[in-house]
């Protein structure tokens, strides 16, 4: 703590509006004149509104002080004002600190003498830790505008498209022979006419003529390492060839993986997936035939057994319905839990499948299969039916059944998780790093996630997502520079063990431990005479100044330098 | 520490700053819009009809139980916060838009704000107008308006958002068992609206859940045709519920609500899945799911600016050369979540458009 005598503070006492004025009396404010260090000090009703807070800080600059305690409500009404914005007090941002008397005496007392001295005694605390307040600097790096888009899906593609519209160098890369996907497999879509095929291959086309995106296929993911602004994607060709891809930003669009459904009798060649079904569409339905060449008469689709809270299998069943019902007479039966209609436009579908004689069987008990005479029976009880007191199942003959494949997470994420250290959400898949406020931003600084290995959605709405991961990307990069403050944590490499405590902890994967001997090789005893650990590093711009790191070292190494131990102390008053 | 790159071009983006975005409507996708276009130093004018800002979701509670379930309410304060602090976002409220002229990239605009008016020059305008809320006194046979304990979810957003608790509207209790009505002007020939809005399901078991976690010996029951997902929280949600002996989920929607004008209670008249026969059910609070519809003035909008609209009446985006957009509900029910990836997108095509990035 530096002399409290070279501290020259304001106090600013914001009255909310009227609602702390009878708090802060005329007594009250010669206590907090009185208080030392004080130099001057200001009143204003509503700190929250832009104009008054210009005139305070015209005040302020032609003052003493060269620091400030704002007395009034929590400290989100001002920080975002006093900290991010520079209002040109002449003050360093970092220089202000707040006295909550609103929340922690005011609300909390209701006897107005004893909110007064709980006043008295956080304002006089907080001036006490405004003497060991120091300037915090801040900083900027140029960033490269270049990106690196993993997973050449529909979603990869559009991200691309987009970050390459934006100007942004972009490096694809796809794990398959060529790009595309599994939208490949889609011949229609389910809310507007026109194929899906030339929609597609048009994309396909645009990608790969664009002159600002550079396309790789045939590449395996092997690592993921650097932080902002320089990024490296290890990958690997088949023959063994591993290189590196750099970008100042990733957008992660895997998408993600599909088991088949084949486990007892559901491996009976009558039982088909929905990409199959699209593929027996495509060609005309001139495969919906039996090897005998006998028509396909009956089509029943199963929805429900897995993915019941993913919608891409019902609307695919919908369109599919309506287009072996309208192009090939075919008898249709959906068996589902519930219907989804969430889909634009598509309660409209289900009306006009229901119209066509698509008939619809909803269930509370999963449905039963067995093999007749090489059809499938599928046996099912119809809620409805249940409902007139019958106790009886519905049994349809089937020529096809079509039972979804399982959705489940890329098996890219686990490897991309712990490398990267961003958390998987509990189904597996990918995690935003706060689905509220930061969709498709992940806890590391510049990636970014979208489409199916974040949660499997429709093409519309992965499309979105892609769009806006592209829009975070362009946000990130459309300055050319990333610009921080430094009030984040700092490690004292004097004191630091080299522990490895603070990496393990880190949500945000800020601190890096240099190796300590040649080769990684556990060192004991008899160190060379200049031989010294190396520290662990916190990377600034990586860092968040969450604190987690400060509380776990054991050694005491880190500070966070915009909340120090000497702080800390004096707020409660030891 | 990074090696400068040719191709970075730091403020070589002339005219930018000069660009203006007018953007109609202050709900979260109009925010979220303003917000990202000035990160990317793009600055923007607010044009709000009411005195407030955040629109429908403005007044939506936290329906957080013994854990956050992510209802996305929270945002929407955030949002708004933030919004008004942000330089380069001007913001006007109680105002409306009166005449247009001008070409694509260069409008001018009359405001009416009060009884003054003024004009302003826009680059791009942004419809983000989003929905009004199905009237509930168009299904008489639930009785809204009625009787007083049969209340929509907004009603019940409010209540909660404002006094932290439930409570009966006739008499001022805690109720014990609460009826949820789920796609009142959803789904419905009868009143022409044949369209999902998507949330309501989500958004009342959330509210469920939240109920049942502060008032644990509160009866729930949840009518509904189809239960419809949203997003990657909700397998969870569904189980929890699906778990919860006291929150009944009944795939069925009741006919009609009998009471009493001065009653507290209420009886129903639905068909029971597990009996089959036609049964009355009491209930002392009916909360009525009302869907999504566009807007009462949407048409208005839609003439003055060329916007298309498809068949249910929602927005269709525009030629991109227009230098109209659309963005969030209007185009269509959304959640939170999904007006905020809009907004987002919506943003960088924005953007694009005027050539800044």
């Amino acid at each position: 703590m530096r002399s409290s005598k070279e501290c020259r503070i304001a106090i600013v006492i914001d009255h909310c509006e009227g609602t702390l004025s009878h708090i802060f009396d005329e007594a009250m404010v010669r206590y907090f004149s009185g208080l030392p260090c004080v130099v001057s000090c200001y009143q204003d009703d509503n700190l929250s509104s832009p104009r008054r807070l210009e005139k305070l800080v015209a005040k302020l600059r032609k003052g003493k002080a060269d620091r400030a305690v704002i007395v009034g409500g929590s400290p989100k009404r001002y920080e975002a004002s006093f900290r991010r914005l520079d209002l040109g007090t002449g003050f360093n941002p970092y220089m202000f600190l707040v006295a909550n008397v609103r929340e922690q005496a005011v609300w909390t007392i209701p006897d107005v003498e004893r909110a007064k001295e709980k006043t008295k005694t956080i304002v006089a605390k907080r001036i006490r830790e405004a003497t060991c307040l120091s300037p915090i600097g801040e900083e900027k790096f140029e960033l490269s505008k270049n990106a690196i888009v993993l997973g050449g899906g529909v979603v990869g593609m559009r991200a691309a498209l987009a970050l390459a519209d934006a100007n942004i160098q972009v490096t694809l890369l796809s794990r398959a022979k060529d790009i595309g996907g599994k939208a490949i497999q889609l011949t229609h879509f389910y809310d507007r006419p026109g194929e899906v095929s030339s929609w597609f291959k048009d994309q396909v086309k645009k990608v790969k003529k664009h002159p600002n995106i550079a396309v790789k296929t045939s590449v395996e993911l092997k690592g993921l390492e650097g932080s902002l602004g320089d990024y490296r994607v290890k990958v690997e060709d088949p023959s063994g060839k591993r290189r590196e891809v750099e970008g100042s930003a990733v957008i992660l669009a895997m998408g993600n993986d599909v088991i088949p459904n084949t486990e007892g009798i559901f491996g009976h060649q009558r039982f088909i997936s929905p990409p199959q079904m699209e593929a027996m569409l495509a060609d005309g339905g001139k495969s919906l035939v039996t090897d005998k060449e006998r028509p396909l008469q009956t089509v029943t689709f199963i929805l429900d057994l897995v993915n019941e809270t993913i919608k891409i299998d019902s609307a695919n069943a919908i369109k599919n319905a309506i287009l072996l019902r309208e192009n090939h007479d075919r008898a249709v039966y959906v068996i589902c839990r519930d219907v989804k209609v969430s889909l634009d436009g598509m309660e409209k579908q289900y009306r006009k499948a229901r119209e066509m004689g698509v008939i619809f069987i909803k269930y509370d008990d999963p449905p039963k299969f067995s093999l007749v005479n090489g059809q499938i029976n599928v046996e099912v009880k119809e809620v409805s039916i249940q409902m007139r007191g019958d106790d009886y199942s519905l049994s349809i003959l089937s020529d096809l059944v079509v039972v979804s494949e399982r959705f489940v997470p890329s098996k890219d994420n686990q490897m991309l998780a712990d490398v990267l250290g961003i958390p998987l959400a509990e189904e597996g898949f990918l995690m935003d790093e706060n689905p509220q406020f930061a969709r498709v931003r992940t806890n590391r600084r510049g990636v970014f996630i979208a489409g199916g290995c974040r949660y499997p959605q429709t093409l519309d709405e992965s499309l979105v997502e892609a769009e806006a991961a592209a829009a975070g990307v362009t946000e990130l990069l459309s300055q050319g520079f990333f610009g921080y403050d430094l009030a984040v944590a700092e490690i004292d490499p004097a004191k630091c063990a080299a522990c490895l405590t603070c990496p393990r902890v880190c949500p945000h994967s800020a601190i890096v431990v240099e190796r300590y001997a040649e080769g990684n090789v556990y060192v004991t005893g008899g160190y060379e005479k200049d031989f010294r650990w190396k520290a662990a590093r916190v990377l600034p711009m990586q860092c968040y100044g969450c604190g987690i790191c400060v509380s776990s070292c054991p050694t005491k190494a880190i500070t966070l330098k915009h909340l120090t131990d000497d702080e800390i102390s004096l707020q409660v008053g030891v | 520490m990074i090696e400068p790159n040719k191709a970075v071009t730091v403020g070589q983006r002339p005219g930018v700053a000069d660009q203006n975005v007018l953007i109609l409507g202050s709900g979260i996708a109009g925010i979220t819009t303003a917000l990202e276009l000035s990160e990317m130093g793009i600055s923007s004018t607010i044009l709000e009809r009411r005195d407030r800002l955040g629109g429908q979701a403005a007044v939506f509670a936290c329906k957080a139980s013994e854990k956050c379930n992510k209802c996305f309410a929270c945002v929407v304060d955030n949002q708004i916060q933030e919004v008004s602090r942000r330089s380069g976002i001007r913001i006007l409220t109680e105002s409306t838009l009166g005449k247009i002229s001008g070409d694509p990239g260069r409008f001018k605009v009359q405001i009416q704000s009060g009884g003054n008016e003024s004009r302003l020059e826009a680059s791009v305008i942004l419809v983000a107008t989003g929905v009004d809320f199905f009237n509930a006194r168009q299904k008489p046979e639930y009785g809204y308006g009625l009787f007083q304990n049969v209340i929509t979810a907004q009603d019940l957003d409010e209540m909660l958002h404002a006094k932290g608790r439930v409570l009966r509207p006739s008499d001022g209790q805690v109720p014990s068992r609460i009826a949820f009505f789920q796609c009142v002007g959803s789904r419905d020939e009868t009143i022409g609206h044949l369209w999902c809005s998507k949330v309501c399901c989500a958004y009342a078991l959330r509210f469920m859940k939240a109920i049942r976690h502060q008032y644990p010996e509160i009866e729930t029951s949840f009518f509904y045709i189809d239960i419809q997902p949203l997003g990657r929280s909700f397998e969870s949600l569904l189980e929890a519920c699906r778990q919860d002996e006291r929150m009944h989920l009944i795939r069925s929607l009741p006919s009609k609500v009998y009471g009493h004008r001065t009653s507290t209670d209420l009886r129903i008249r639905f068909i029971d899945p597990v009996s089959g026969g036609i049964t009355e059910e009491g209930f002392d609070l009916i909360v009525l799911s009302i869907g999504m519809t566009p807007r009462e003035d949407a048409d208005q909008v839609a003439d003055l600016l060329h916007v298309p609209k498809n068949e249910e009446g929602f927005y269709r985006s525009p030629p991109p050369d227009s230098g109209i957009f659309v963005s969030g509900a209007c185009k269509g029910p959304r959640d939170i979540g999904g007006s905020i990836i809009d907004a987002k997108a919506t943003a960088r095509e924005i953007a694009q458009y005027l050539g800044g990035v």
